[in-house]
């Protein structure tokens, strides 16, 4: 039991308490959503999570700051929730670039949660399949697959299946890539070819190394020719499991590039280099190739590779290395909406280094050519040497 | 005790001083105080409210009172020089009636009896500033730097407003001004930025009352000074940086200088894609109504304006293209009027002339000639301000422009000899 005088001092103790409380007022909504927004630059993704949600709570005009609870969690890797974040600042938000930005990142996170770059199908495939695929069924010359956008002709059922798939699967890759998700309105014939003799006899324009080409053609009666013609057996009569991982959706690439393009010219290395990047995996030797030629004698400047419209039989391994390692730069460098925007312009006739700068939204720069190329050498001789440093490090356990 | 008495008296003093001027007496008996010219047969007498002026005939007398450097002098002899307060109080009273060179000295003087005489200080132009004196311009320089350090209490608590009291220059107000909204923007007081900037955008042109303007108009968008970022906010940093150095996407606080550039990058792509609709259209009008092309190419030239005040010359490229589509169309005009000319010139050759066709002949060579002329005029217009980029039109226009010139001089000597013949 306090005294008189402990119970008087207690009152006034608590009063000023009180006084100090009433004196620090809560924070404002826009100190609120301010004070989340710090700690998401801060990238304490926790506290900022927990400030977005503070904030969205305190009143139905608060919903904006679940972008702020959104990111929170795509940037932890929470991304089934931060999808749900996601939609719910889409359905507080006014702005229509606000709530496309919040579409984007749903995709991405839907992306991201799917993993990494799925597995290419000649590393999935089992030996009774590639024993199946090895068949050519010459009595029934033609076993027609159709899909969304392509009719497969092969002298294998299973085969045709499977090119079919494999197709969709890469022009979902090339459009979401080069067409900036758009779809692709139209349907391509794939012709699978026994072997290269039967290929070659068909596939008349093709140069007569390649395994794989493409046709994009009008006819005299206006009908529009496309088409992708492949072999099923390489040389030695084996499977020719290229065919689906780099031939197919390389060709392909070609012609969605083509179509795009129409009468304007693409430089050749940019189409080279992202029909490459369309493979279902990269090729480490390209990337080794292109650091050694930087650092060598055997480099291509960028303002050489960017002008090339047919390369030498001595330069072409090197060609075709920088090409894929500047495709591969640049797109990992830009959004898919500059990445978009740089192709329109090249379309355009605008040359690659102005395209990319009105692409960025940057004020064009003379100089910008030759601060590029350097910047892309030093990252292709780096990662040329990670990969040569991994090829050289002493296995574990073998 | 008594030398406040004394400054009190002195102030009373100054207060209770006589009119300054001269005064007029009418015939009608009415006066008037004021400051009296008599021009041309005239009687001028300026008052507070305006002048009036009557015939010379009209006035009775006129009594020239005391100027104001006799009072002035006065005041001097009767303070205490060696108080500053009270020589203060003096050189206040003079440059309230604009003897700005007297009361000047008169502070300077102060200050040489206490160097940190806030009032002399103050009146003189003089900012506290870090617990130095500072001219309005260094301070304002200071101001600049704690903008620029994030030091923005201090910038809005003290030296802004001790700013505001001393700077008269319209040049550093708009400053002045600027660093105020950039201050409170850096303090996350969007609502008072957006109409600091909405203020500024008034008061200043051009480029820069776009941009002001264009910032007040996000920022009322933005009342939570939230942004999102579609992407990281420095493009070119992705390319021939870092990825790092770039920034991520996503919301942001309109606070960071950063984030605040990006949203005007923005808006200056609206506005690229706003006059790359316009250039569209016109190229499509380019070969059947040239001129309506034109119209839409100044139309594009406009939003890139705006574009341009965003993000200085960020359409640089567009303007070049605009301006080779632009020469094209001339060309092609002047290779009309090129082709006229060589016509003529054949029929020259030709034909057995009559003096008088002779000289109508000379006379429509002469027109063609203009009229390429003035097309290579209108090329070099355009090429001129890109002659990095279009080097080889502006070379071009200026040779033929030379050939041109030496013709339409020939030609000119063959009119006037025929004109004298006759």
């Amino acid at each position: 039991m306090p005294s008189g005088k402990t119970a008087i001092l207690i009152l006034t103790a608590s009063a000023a308490a009180m006084a100090a409380v009433g004196a620090v007022s809560a924070p404002s909504h826009t100190e609120s959503v301010q004070q989340a927004l710090d700690a998401l630059a801060r990238n304490d993704l926790p506290l900022a999570e927990r400030l977005g949600v503070g904030v969205v709570r305190s009143g139905p005009s608060a919903g904006r700051a679940w972008l702020i609870v959104a990111e929170a969690r795509h940037r932890a890797g929470r991304f089934t929730q931060a999808i749900d974040a996601y939609r719910q600042f889409q359905g507080a938000c006014q702005s229509r670039s606000e709530r496309a930005y919040a579409a984007e990142r749903i995709q991405r996170c839907r992306r991201e949660a799917a993993g990494v770059r799925p597995v290419p199908i000649s590393e999935q495939l089992t030996a009774e399949q590639r024993a199946r695929f090895l068949v050519v069924d010459s009595r029934h010359r033609e076993h027609n697959e159709s899909t969304e956008h392509f009719i497969v002709r092969a002298y294998n059922t299973h085969l045709a299946k499977l090119v079919g798939r494999q197709a969709e699967v890469s022009l979902e890759r090339i459009c979401r890539t080069i067409l900036s998700g758009q779809d692709y309105p139209h349907t391509v014939e794939i012709n699978v070819w026994p072997t290269i003799k039967e290929y070659r006899k068909h596939a008349t324009s093709a140069p007569e190394w390649s395994g794989g080409s493409f046709v994009l053609r009008r006819e005299e009666d206006g009908r529009i020719v496309r088409r992708i013609d492949l072999t099923q057996l390489d040389e030695k009569g084996l499977f020719d499991v290229e065919m689906l991982d780099r031939v197919l959706p390389h060709e392909m690439c070609h012609l969605v590039l083509a179509e795009l393009f129409g009468e304007a010219v693409c430089p050749l290395a940019l189409d080279e280099g992202l029909a490459m990047l369309a493979e279902a995996s990269a090729d480490n030797s390209r990337i080794v190739l292109a650091g050694s030629a930087m650092t060598g004698e055997g480099k291509i400047p960028l303002a050489r590779l960017l002008l090339m419209e047919r390369c030498a039989k001595d330069e072409a391994a090197v060609f075709y290395a920088e090409a894929f390692s500047f495709a591969d730069y640049l797109q990992s460098r830009m959004t898919r909406r500059q990445f978009g925007e740089m192709l329109d312009h090249v379309k355009a006739g605008r040359p690659l280094d102005e395209a990319i700068q009105r692409a960025l939204y940057v004020p064009c720069d003379e100089a910008f050519l030759g601060k590029l190329a350097r910047a892309w050498e030093a990252e292709a001789i780096k990662q040329s040497q990670f990969l040569r440093a991994l090829d050289e490090a002493p296995t574990n356990g073998s | 005790m008594k030398r406040s008495a004394a400054v009190l008296l002195v102030c009373v003093s100054l207060l209770a001083a006589p009119a300054v001027g001269d005064r007029i007496v009418l015939k009608d008996g009415r006066t008037f105080e004021g400051s009296v010219t008599e021009p041309n047969g005239k009687v001028l007498i300026e008052l507070p409210y305006g002048t009036l002026s009557f015939p010379a005939s009209d006035v009775l007398k006129i009594e020239r009172g005391p100027s104001l450097m006799d009072i002035y002098r006065g005041r001097l002899g009767v303070i205490d020089r060696k108080d500053p307060d009270e020589v203060t109080v003096l050189a206040k009273w003079a440059r309230d009636r604009g003897l700005m060179r007297q009361a000047d000295a008169l502070l300077r003087e102060v200050l040489e009896l206490d160097l940190d005489h806030a009032t002399a200080r103050k009146l003189l132009g003089f900012v506290r500033a870090d617990g130095k004196w500072l001219e309005a311009g260094e301070a304002l320089k200071l101001a600049e730097a704690k903008l620029q350090a994030g030091k923005l209490d201090v910038l809005l608590e003290q030296l802004l407003p001790a700013l505001e009291e001393v700077v008269e220059n319209a040049r550093e107000q708009l400053r002045l001004k600027e660093i105020h909204a950039e201050a409170l923007l850096g303090s996350r007081k969007f609502a008072e930025a957006a109409k600091a900037f909405a203020s500024l955008a008034g008061k200043l042109a051009g480029p820069a009352a776009i941009r002001c303007g264009a910032i007040a108009s996000i920022l009322r968008a933005h009342p939570d000074g939230m942004y999102v970022l579609s992407e990281p906010h420095a493009p070119l940093a992705m390319l021939l940086g870092t990825p790092a150095e770039a920034g991520r996407s996503g919301p942001a606080s309109l606070s960071r200088p950063e984030v605040l550039s990006a949203a005007l990058r923005d808006e200056a792509k609206a506005a690229i894609k706003t006059g790359r609709g316009h250039m569209g259209e016109g190229r499509k009008q380019e070969l059947t109504e040239p001129e309506a092309a034109k119209a839409k190419y100044d139309q594009a030239g406009k939003a890139f304006d705006r574009a341009d005040a965003l993000v200085p010359k960020i359409t640089r490229s567009y303007r070049v293209e605009i301006a080779r589509r632009r020469i094209a169309m001339v060309t092609k005009d002047m290779n009309i009027w090129a082709g006229r000319f060589d016509a003529l010139k054949e029929q020259l050759a030709k034909r057995d002339l009559t003096p008088a066709a002779y000289a109508s002949l000379l006379f429509r060579m002469l027109r063609a000639l203009r009229n390429v002329q003035s097309d290579l005029e209108t090329i070099l217009e355009l090429a001129t301000p890109f002659d990095r980029e279009l080097i080889l039109e502006v070379t071009d226009a200026m040779l033929r422009l030379e050939r041109i010139v030496a013709l339409r001089k020939v030609l000119l000597q063959e009119v006037r000899a025929i004109n004298a013949k006759r």
